[in-house]
């Protein structure tokens, strides 16, 4: 008898705006699991595309933010800056940014963002100190993403295939390693703060050569933690008690598991091999 | 030596087993990994009875709408059941096709399973 593991997906991924400050890094299989389909920007709910984008603010500066953005608050405090369109268009350090999707495509796994100076309303100019955070948008509709069951989505794994866990760089200066910490389905309430991420591979379930892998996102500085929970969970022993199979992440349901607990999982991704 | 190991057994909805993958017998560890392929659909990797190094056998069963969590559940269950034989699914000849399966879950709803090599 074998103890069985099952992973709900949530993607998560942060970088640093760097020198192509208007774009994000590129999602990938990688980093993101199932990358989100090209869009060209228009009007779009978060719901619909599946997934939600932040920018943290790292320099202040003026002409930044678009008047839509600045109205709906900061993201995670709710606070709508007071004071004239200058006020209102200057943005001040770890302010909280939501992007919407108005001026915001993706092609290729890349988001770029309009600029404040060519849409005053949505834009907004991005700083090479900021920072993006993308990630899955509970209660998505996106079928491709998460509402229709797919490679992928989800997977339910044997322990005895466990190949190991490995830590995931995020700490360079093209990775960030930053997530939104607590707060509601949304963020609001939440915090930002550091994360790590650990890669977790398993033979593949196809049988092919090339891993299964799964790519947490959890709090900074519990590798270890997460070590020990798969331990756990290999040599657990629901595999005598009937209670079939532990669920070790299923974010996108807004429960938490007593692992998403205890390690501060905010997000998962995986690459299973196509059978 | 008795090996005190469960064995799954599955047949492919046809009552005379006489060509291959229209029935399968495995040990329970032979369970790589399970995945929604679809609403209703959900693949359960088994190593292959080939001892082939990739290719594993595929058991998709179909089951009622956004289960797929309840069946892969179901098959854990299955696979961790003391056995020695744990009929999944069967067909015998002259009657009707049923899934034992769903007598972990009455959720479920397994209409079908088909196992390809």
């Amino acid at each position: 008898m074998d103890n069985y593991v099952y992973f709900g997906k949530r993607s998560h991924f942060s970088c640093l705006a760097n020198s192509s400050v208007q774009a994000s890094d590129a999602l990938t299989a990688a980093n993101f699991g199932i990358v989100p389909a090209d869009f060209t920007a228009a009007t779009a709910t978060e719901f619909a595309q599946g997934y939600e984008i932040f920018i943290q603010t790292k320099e202040a500066n003026a002409s930044t933010r678009g008047t839509a953005l600045t109205a709906l608050g900061d993201a995670l405090t709710g606070v709508v800056k007071a004071g004239n369109a200058g006020a209102k268009a200057t943005t001040i350090i770890d302010d909280v940014t939501r992007l919407k999707f108005d001026t915001v495509g993706m092609s290729s796994g890349a988001l770029t963002v309009a600029n404040f100076g060519a849409d005053g309303t949505d834009g907004y100019l991005v700083d090479a100190a900021d920072r993006w955070i993308i990630r899955e948008k509970i209660g998505s509709t996106n079928d491709a993403l998460s509402d229709v069951p797919a490679i992928n989505q989800a997977v339910c794994l044997n322990m005895a295939n466990f190949i190991g866990a490995d830590p995931v760089d995020t700490a360079t200066a093209a990775t960030v390693g930053i997530g939104i910490i607590g707060g509601d389905a949304n963020g609001l309430g939440g915090t930002i703060a550091d994360i790590d991420q650990t890669l977790l591979s398993f033979k593949a379930v196809t049988g092919t050569a090339t891993d299964d892998t799964i790519l947490l996102t959890h709090r900074s500085g519990a590798y270890k933690e997460v070590c020990q929970a798969m331990e756990e969970m290999a040599n657990g022993m629901y595999h005598r008690k009937s209670k079939g199979y532990y669920t070790f992440t299923d974010l996108m349901s807004g429960k938490k598991t007593i692992w998403e607990d205890r390690l501060g999982i905010i997000g998962c991704s995986m690459i299973v091999q196509a059978v | 030596m008795n090996q005190n190991k469960n064995f799954l057994y599955s047949a492919n909805g046809d009552d005379a087993i006489d060509a291959t993958m229209e029935a399968l017998m495995f040990p329970a560890t032979a369970i790589t990994g399970m995945f929604g392929a679809s609403a209703t659909t959900t693949n359960v990797s088994i190593q292959a009875t080939t001892g082939a190094g990739d290719n594993n056998h595929q058991m998709l069963i179909t089951h009622a709408s956004l289960k797929n969590k309840e069946v892969m559940n179901a098959v854990v269950k299955l696979a961790n059941s003391s056995g020695p034989f744990t009929v999944v699914s069967e067909f015998p000849v002259g009657g009707p096709e049923i899934f034992p399966i769903n007598n972990l879950d009455g959720t479920i709803l397994v209409t079908n399973i088909a196992i390809t090599a």
